[in-house]
């Protein structure tokens, strides 16, 4: 055990250095460009524990981050390099939007169908990729991608000729039914009861890590595919369910979502949630405690940067030269780590 | 300045990030105008020297002699642009683009800034005419033969102006037709001033074709002899080296109910136009340990890869204890069948090296209900199994939740000997159980390997380290070109150059002979 735990000791090292080089560089560029840098960096640390309300800003932001970032952990952690978090949260929000507009029972009845079918559709739909990866070994990455932009074309569609409400300008779903949001946990906040479906959802994933064939079975296959093969572990059957898994968590983060925040479905753009997801799946080290963990610093800076935006002359988009910093420090360290894994497989062959 | 050598190799040594050693400080020359073999088991060192001299690898030491001047490689850029080339054993050809279009790749002559295709076209049908090359230069490369692919490879690197050819298993691939031609091809090459690197562990094809063999075995070169002075039966026994002596036959216990278990009738596997596994027809029966031996690349892993489920025979069947095991997952063969296996390389199929002792210790029967109540896995179980196997095996470590991939070598097969044996297997197909593990070790696997045998199972044990087979095994079968060329059912009188002929092609058993033999003992 004690390995293992200096093991997770050395990681959690690794990324606080990351996250303190990147706040540094932050410094440095506030100085340059502020007139006020030290009250800005001060806002962007400590305004969101300032009051309740923006709290709850952190708390809300988090939510479709972690359930993306857990999506993505998912897939990363068996070997695969899917990006498609994208398109399905934004057709599985419209599948959300369809079903939140209809009348299908009374509160609890009907948020549990819109998450649900929003959830079960994306998992369907990751399992296109899925597909392709596990029977003719077509790159996932590739695949996932160009389907994000498939599922927005689609989704963008069915929104502007199906969904649109014709009484306001703009491209808008009619509102949702009170029926179909979720209820609110911290007054005066969007922090509803999908907070804590997130963490039952956190909690299951670990479960399944640590406890199941299957997570024992993603874990096999994520470090040696050839191992798990040998095994006689499927990659077909395990590609197919972690792919309708990571879609149908990428489902749940979209609906819920939309129904804490949102009285209508507006993205005329994909969201940016899958590929944040992917940033907070690395930064939790492809752990769903650790995405939980990640994408609360996540929302936490940008809520600060938000805040700082608002009260002095620095731009909103500075928070990206810390997630930029971050997502270098540490996929830098995943190419280090490849390049050991790699030498020592080449080299193992030829000699002891 | 020894201006004997085009290129010469000084102390070359290489050691991997991760400790392993690959070469041990090789020092050897390559004439102008020769075609010098390079021998070796697998495992050798013998791609990485090769590397090296290509520049994909940096020594870690030592010096590199062009014409009697130091070089340094920083890419393959670098020797190409010195005159050394080298042709992969898997080829680097763009399949959509022509033959001419691959040959002047990266070196195009331009005019006006455009590609002058006429004239290139001019020089390569030139080079061509010069060595008989027949290749029509607007095929597209992926229509073409492997033969023709292999042409065109070589063709690429004469027309980069390559001084030194450097050719890595070039005939693995080959039909013997093809083979036969290549070798008249290099022989003008040689006649032409090229000097010829040639890597193989096909010594007939070695002893044929090359005027000066190095022999390199594990990462030391042992030495370079003039081909027409040695025999190949002293080069393979310089590739191997001394072997210790094992002695097993007083724990071998005898056996009454023996029973068939695994059966292969008419096996057949081919790839292209070349049969692997040319009608393979066999009997290992429980209580056995059948050997199989034979110069690496004659089909023996081609035999494991059907019997496991990894690839499936072009025609024959293969039954376990009546079961076909043809059209089985990899899982069935285990759970169903009751097939084990040690595989070859241990880092790229045995283990997940970053996972822990514990989790490789269960991963052939994870799913079985001993280790699961209901839903979850039972930890508890798993620990208890996997702290007594290494208990049992004396598997040196931290414990049990200790990385596998920070082991040594011999320790790791432990792990995997420890698991395809607990398994409890009805066969378990060893493959190179003990290479690249220490002797204590290796003896230890190979009571192991007897002690399942003991228990009435059968056991295949795939070894190029002959005195082990000799010593393990209660009856050898030899594979010469996939075909079953001799079987041993007594070895008491069996020597390992007795086996050598064999394996070399140099004496064979009557094929009709051999499988009478294999049925009347059954």
């Amino acid at each position: 055990m004690k390995k293992l735990s200096n093991k997770a000791k050395n990681e959690i090292i690794q990324i606080a250095t990351a996250i303190v080089i990147a706040l540094l560089i932050t410094l440095v560029v506030l100085f340059l460009t502020s007139d006020e840098p030290i009250y800005a960096f001060n806002k962007l640390l400590t305004a969101p524990l300032t009051n309740m309300r923006y709290f709850g800003n952190v708390l809300e932001l988090m939510v479709p981050l972690a359930f993306a970032g857990i999506s993505a952990s998912l897939l990363f952690r068996s070997g695969l390099f899917n990006m498609g978090g994208e398109g399905i949260f934004y057709i599985s929000g419209i599948v959300a939007t369809v079903l939140a507009t209809k009348h299908l029972g009374n509160s609890m009845v009907h948020s549990t169908i819109v998450i649900l079918g929003a959830s079960i559709f994306g998992g369907l739909i990751a399992c296109i990729s899925g597909f392709f990866k596990a029977k003719y070994n077509a790159n996932e990455l590739v695949t996932s991608l160009m389907l994000n932009n498939i599922l927005f074309g689609v989704g963008f569609y069915i929104l502007k000729s199906k969904l649109k409400d014709m009484s306001v300008t703009g491209v808008a779903s009619e509102q949702y039914l009170e029926t179909a949001k979720l209820q609110v946990l911290i007054p005066k906040t969007n922090v509803t009861t999908g907070f804590i479906l997130l963490i039952v959802v956190t909690i299951i994933i670990w479960l399944i890590y640590k406890k199941t064939k299957l997570g024992y079975t993603i874990k096999m296959t994520g470090i040696n595919k050839e191992f798990a093969k040998y095994s006689g572990m499927s990659f077909f059957a395990l590609t197919m369910i972690v792919h309708f898994m990571s879609g149908f968590i990428a489902g749940m983060g979209s609906s819920v979502h939309l129904m804490s925040m949102y009285d209508r479905f507006t993205w005329s753009a994909l969201p940016g949630y899958g590929f944040d997801g992917c940033l907070v799946a690395m930064l939790g080290k492809n752990h769903p405690i650790g995405a939980f963990v990640a994408a609360f610093g996540l929302s936490y800076l940008r809520t600060g940067s938000d805040i700082m935006a608002r009260n002095t002359d620095v731009p909103v988009e500075m928070i990206a030269i810390v997630e930029m910093t971050l997502v270098l420090l540490i996929t830098a360290d995943f190419v280090v780590k490849y390049l050991k894994r790699k030498k020592a497989i080449e080299g193992g062959s030829t000699n002891e | 300045m020894n201006q004997e050598y085009i290129l010469e190799l000084k102390d070359i040594a290489k050691v991997y990030d991760n400790g392993v050693v690959a070469n041990k400080k090789i020092s050897v020359g390559f004439r102008k105008g020769e075609i010098h073999a390079i021998v070796g088991e697998n495992g050798a060192g013998k791609s990485t020297l090769m590397k090296i001299i290509f520049g994909l690898e940096k020594p870690t030491s030592g010096q590199i002699l062009y014409d009697g001047k130091e070089v340094t490689f920083a890419s393959p850029l670098d020797s190409i642009a010195i005159g050394i080339g080298m042709v992969h054993q898997h080829f680097m050809l763009v399949p959509s683009f022509t033959v001419l279009q691959n040959i002047v790749l990266g070196d195009e002559p331009t005019r006006f800034s455009f590609i002058d295709s006429r004239k290139s076209k001019k020089k390569a049908e030139e080079l061509a005419k010069q060595y008989n090359f027949q290749l029509s230069m607007d095929e597209k490369v992926e229509n073409l033969s492997v033969g023709m692919k292999q042409k065109v490879e070589i063709l690429k690197l004469l027309y980069k102006g390559a001084k030194v050819l450097i050719l890595d298993e070039p005939t693995a691939v080959l039909t013997p037709q093809e083979t036969e031609q290549l070798f008249v091809e290099l022989k003008k090459f040689k006649e032409s001033g090229h000097t010829i690197i040639f890597i193989s562990h096909k010594l007939n094809e070695v002893k044929e074709i090359s005027d000066r063999i190095s022999v390199i075995r594990k990462g030391e070169l042992i030495s370079t002899h003039n081909t027409n002075e040695v025999s190949l039966e002293s080069i393979s026994e310089l590739m191997i080296g001394r072997r210790i002596e094992y002695e097993y036959s007083h724990i071998k216990k005898e056996i009454k109910d023996k029973k068939i278990t695994l059966k292969m009738e008419n096996v057949t596997l081919e790839s292209g136009k070349i049969r692997l596994l040319d009608d393979i027809n066999l009997i290992a029966k429980s209580g056995e340990i059948l050997g199989v031996v034979g110069v690496e690349g004659n089909g023996q892993s081609e035999l494991v890869e059907v019997l496991f489920g990894y690839k499936k025979p072009t025609t024959g069947t293969i039954d376990v204890n009546g079961t076909s095991l043809l059209n089985k997952k990899i899982k069935d063969i285990r759970d169903q069948a009751k097939v084990a296996y040690i595989p070859e390389d241990r880092m790229r199929q045995g283990i997940a090296d970053t996972a822990s002792i514990a989790e490789n210790m269960i991963s052939s029967f994870y799913d079985a209900k001993e280790f699961n109540h209901k839903m979850f896995m039972n930890h508890k179980a798993i620990n208890k199994l996997s702290e007594s196997l290494i208990d049992s095996y004396s598997v040196v470590c931290q414990s049990k939740d200790t990385e596998i991939g920070s082991l040594s070598g011999g320790n790791i097969q432990k792990v995997v000997v420890a698991r395809e044996c607990y398994a409890n297997p009805e066969l378990l197909i060893a493959e190179q159980p003990t290479r690249g593990v220490d002797v204590g070790s290796a003896s230890f696997i190979h009571e192991r390997l007897i002690e399942l045998r003991n228990n009435n199972k059968a056991l295949v044990l795939l070894s190029a380290d002959l005195g082990e087979a000799l010593a393990v095994s209660d009856k050898i079968i030899v594979m010469y070109e996939g075909q079953i060329v001799g079987f041993f059912k007594e070895l008491s009188g069996v020597t390992e150059s007795e086996l050598g002929l064999y394996m070399l092609g140099i004496k064979q058993q009557e094929k009709k002979e051999i499988e009478r033999a294999m049925y009347e003992e059954a």
